[in-house]
């Protein structure tokens, strides 16, 4: 009769791990946004940075934000592409027209 | 006949049919009636497929009649909703299954503890109920051995230990000596005669005449192709 | 009382069958880790991304040539200049370097003089001189240079050029810096050769966020062969990037889900025989239906509880102490450089409840549901068995 007991203890000390591993990370992220982030947000606008540095393969994953809007073939965000990293890189989904269509004044 | 009220046991034209209106509709018990009073010591007697088990089953609240009225203790069990059947069949009945119907992987001791856990007593309480029933089985050193590992002889008796432990007032058992020698059946009868001394109601459905020509029964109910074909006091 | 007695029945009966169960929790909790390891490290990145980014500049004013990405005309700049609202506006030379020796690209970024040479995660200077460079960590790992160490790169006449490395950016900016090689804006138009008066784009600060959309506007009917870029838009693609149904981590993900389904049907269907007779025996001993129903509940919720719980501190210790190592091979892809991730531990509470929801619910529902069938029949049947 002391299965129970086991059980519920087992799984308040994984809560409990979990709620510890929630408060470090909120704690450290703390610290991050005090020092870290902010040290790159101003690296990004003193280099002028405009993505950041993770796919090194392809303009297009180097800086997806800038790639081509209108390049019909491998630099066209949403070809078919041999690139792997291009899979977890969805097409840019742009929300404002201006770059297709000129608005009237 | 008796009054429904004054019988432990009542029933009237029960019937039970099986796969009604289908081509293979079996009329397992027709219409009967009997009764059993409180102490007794009953005996369904009959050839196999003569109704025997889904008598007991009735009896036993496992399954409703097609037709008929069945009184447990008074109370008209065929009206009851599932559950208080349910609280009936815990409160009232203790069986011991042709099978046992034991789980085989669980220990002695849990299998004897079953029917108790939807009850909610206090585990200490519950322990000693058990070890307490083991004790007076004689197999209170095998508590902890799985089930699957007993002898056959012993499996019967984790089987009754698990029937007492509620404290039921009826005691019912399907051909309980069908697996069991002479010397076994023997020890199992003198079981069942001490607890028909301590005021329990005891029926047995078989058709083994050591069992019905004991001389504790009190009762004998012969059936035959799903009726009762005589009903005997001794 | 009652209850905890019925869980204690529950945890025997696991028990009894603990091989199957505990394999059952072992995939489980590697479903839950895998899931969850997705999410955090892809959230965690997002909203990297949105902080970051928000240092990048308002407007980013591109030319387009025959649909391509094209110099662009620095007079340009005047004309932008005078569109009210409109603060600085500078222009950018940046390029990819294909590095043979190493079979990586690199990222080379020309610096104006006027850039400020303040500059945090750095190591060394800013290059202020004709020759000097600073590199991002992943250039100076795959390159094994230091501060003070010779940089050689091969320009656009095939002619080795000597830099000197006055600078490495630190592993904390590795995700904005990780390939970066930064000259003087000078060596750098020197270096690629570019035409005189000529950009790779136009950076536009603009005062009023609100108004960025409607510079973006003038400056595509001013110049319409530009392709203005909002900040706004940057970070969106980010979203776009990260998001959790997009691309190979939805197919990672589905398959740890399909064959999780798999594993829940198998056990949804394949009520056993046995277990059907134990809840026979139940039953006639007097266990009711919903005695019997809570049996499977706590069955079901003890298995799902446990992996997700463990699952769930699997991925957070994968993915926010160790850097996510399973992971990151899905991410590189056939990238040379990679940044060492140090993913800062930005957490959606809503998302992890949704891993809970997601996982526990369909497991209880596929214990209980099956047991239902067996558990409201007569148990007259066990008689005869
Ligand atoms: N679920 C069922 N569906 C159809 N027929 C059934 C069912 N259960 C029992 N029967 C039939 O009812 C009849 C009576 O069966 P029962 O088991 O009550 O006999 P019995 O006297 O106990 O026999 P035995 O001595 O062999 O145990 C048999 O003909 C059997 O085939
Ligand atoms: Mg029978």
């Amino acid at each position: 009769m002391v299965r129970h007991r086991i059980f519920i203890v087992l799984t308040a000390l994984k809560v409990a791990i979990l709620i510890g591993i929630l408060l470090y990370c909120r704690g450290h992220l703390r610290v991050l946004e005090g020092s870290e982030v902010p040290a790159k947000r101003a690296l990004s606008r003193q280099l002028g940075l405009t993505d950041l540095s993770i796919w090194t393969e392809a303009r297009y994953t180097r800086h997806p934000s800038q790639a081509d809007f209108f390049a019909p073939f491998q630099d066209f965000p949403s070809s078919l592409e041999h690139f792997p990293a291009g899979s977890v890189v969805a097409p840019p989904r742009f929300a404002a027209p201006v770059r297709t269509e000129p608005s009237p004044e | 006949m008796k009054e429904p009220a004054e019988a432990l046991i009542w029933t009237e034209d029960v019937t039970k049919v099986y796969n009604p209106r289908l081509p293979d509709e079996v009329r397992a018990v027709d219409r009967v009636s009997v009764t059993i009073d409180r102490g007794d010591v009953a005996v369904l007697k009959g050839p196999s497929g003569s109704g025997k088990t889904s008598l007991l089953s009735l009896i036993g609240c496992m399954s409703r009649p097609t037709s008929g009225r069945i009184f447990v203790d008074g109370r008209d069990v065929a009206k009851l909703s599932e559950s208080l059947l349910t609280a009936i069949r815990r409160e009232t009945f203790g069986f011991i299954f042709q099978q046992y119907n034991l789980v085989p992987d669980a220990s002695v001791l849990e299998n004897v503890l079953l029917p108790l856990y939807p009850v909610g007593l206090r585990p200490s309480e519950m322990k000693q109920r058990a070890n307490r029933i083991l004790e007076g089985l004689g197999i209170e050193n095998r508590r902890r051995l799985k089930v699957r590992k007993l002898s056959g002889g012993e499996q019967q008796r984790v089987a009754i230990a698990r029937a007492l432990v509620n404290e039921p007032d009826i005691i019912v058992a399907d051909e309980p000596t069908a697996h069991l020698d002479r010397q076994r059946s023997a020890d199992l009868l003198r079981v069942l005669e001490d607890l028909n001394m301590q005021g329990k109601t005891i029926i047995i459905a078989t058709h083994d005449a050591q069992v019905y020509d004991h001389v504790f029964v009190t009762r004998t109910i012969e059936m035959g192709d799903g009726r009762v074909e005589a009903e005997r006091l001794s | 009382m009652r209850r905890l007695l019925i869980l204690d029945y529950a945890l025997s009966s696991l028990w009894r069958r603990r091989y199957k169960n505990f394999s059952i929790i072992a995939v489980f909790t590697l479903t839950v880790a895998v899931l969850g390891s997705i999410l955090l490290l892809t959230h965690s990145l997002k909203m990297e991304a949105s902080e970051i980014l928000a240092g990048a500049p308002d407007l980013v004013v591109q030319r387009m040539s025959a649909g391509r990405h094209d110099l662009i005309p620095v007079r340009y700049i005047e004309e932008i200049e005078k569109i009210p609202g409109v603060g600085a506006v500078k222009s950018r030379c940046w390029g990819y370097y294909y590095d043979a020796l190493t079979g990586s690209n690199f990222t080379l970024l020309g610096l104006d003089e006027t850039a400020t040479h303040e500059i945090h995660l750095l190591e060394g200077s800013m290059p202020k001189a004709e020759g000097q460079c600073a590199v991002g960590p992943g250039v100076a790992r795959i390159r094994n240079v230091k501060v003070g160490d010779e940089l050689i790169l091969i320009d656009s006449t095939n002619t080795g050029v000597v830099f000197e490395v006055v600078g490495t950016f630190t592993e904390e900016s590795s995700i904005l810096t990780n390939d970066l090689v930064v000259f003087p804006k000078d060596d750098l138009v020197w270096f690629f050769g570019l035409p005189e008066g000529r950009a790779t784009d136009i950076t536009v600060e603009v005062f009023n966020e609100s108004e960025v959309s409607t510079v973006a506007g003038k400056i595509k009917r001013m110049y319409p062969d530009t392709r203005p870029i909002t900040r706004r838009e940057i970070v969106q693609t980010y979203d776009a990037v990260f998001n959790w149904r997009s691309g190979m981590m939805l197919t990672v993900f589905l398959s740890a889900l399909i064959a999780f389904s798999i594993l829940a049907w198998d056990k949804a269907t394949g009520i056993s025989a046995e277990e059907r007779r134990e809840v026979g025996i139940l039953k006639a001993i007097g266990w009711d239906t919903s005695d019997v129903l809570e049996l499977k509940f706590w069955e079901g919720t003890v298995i799902s509880l446990t992996s997700f719980l463990l699952g769930l501190i699997f991925a957070f210790v994968h993915v926010f102490f160790f850097g996510a190592p399973l992971l990151t091979p899905v991410l590189k892809g056939w990238s040379v450089i990679f940044p060492d991730f140090h993913f800062t531990p930005y957490i959606d509470l809503y998302q992890i409840a949704v891993i809970g929801f997601l996982t526990v619910v369909p497991y209880v529902a596929s214990t209980v549901i099956p047991s239902w069938k067996t558990a409201v029949t007569d148990p007259e049947e066990v008689m005869r068995s």
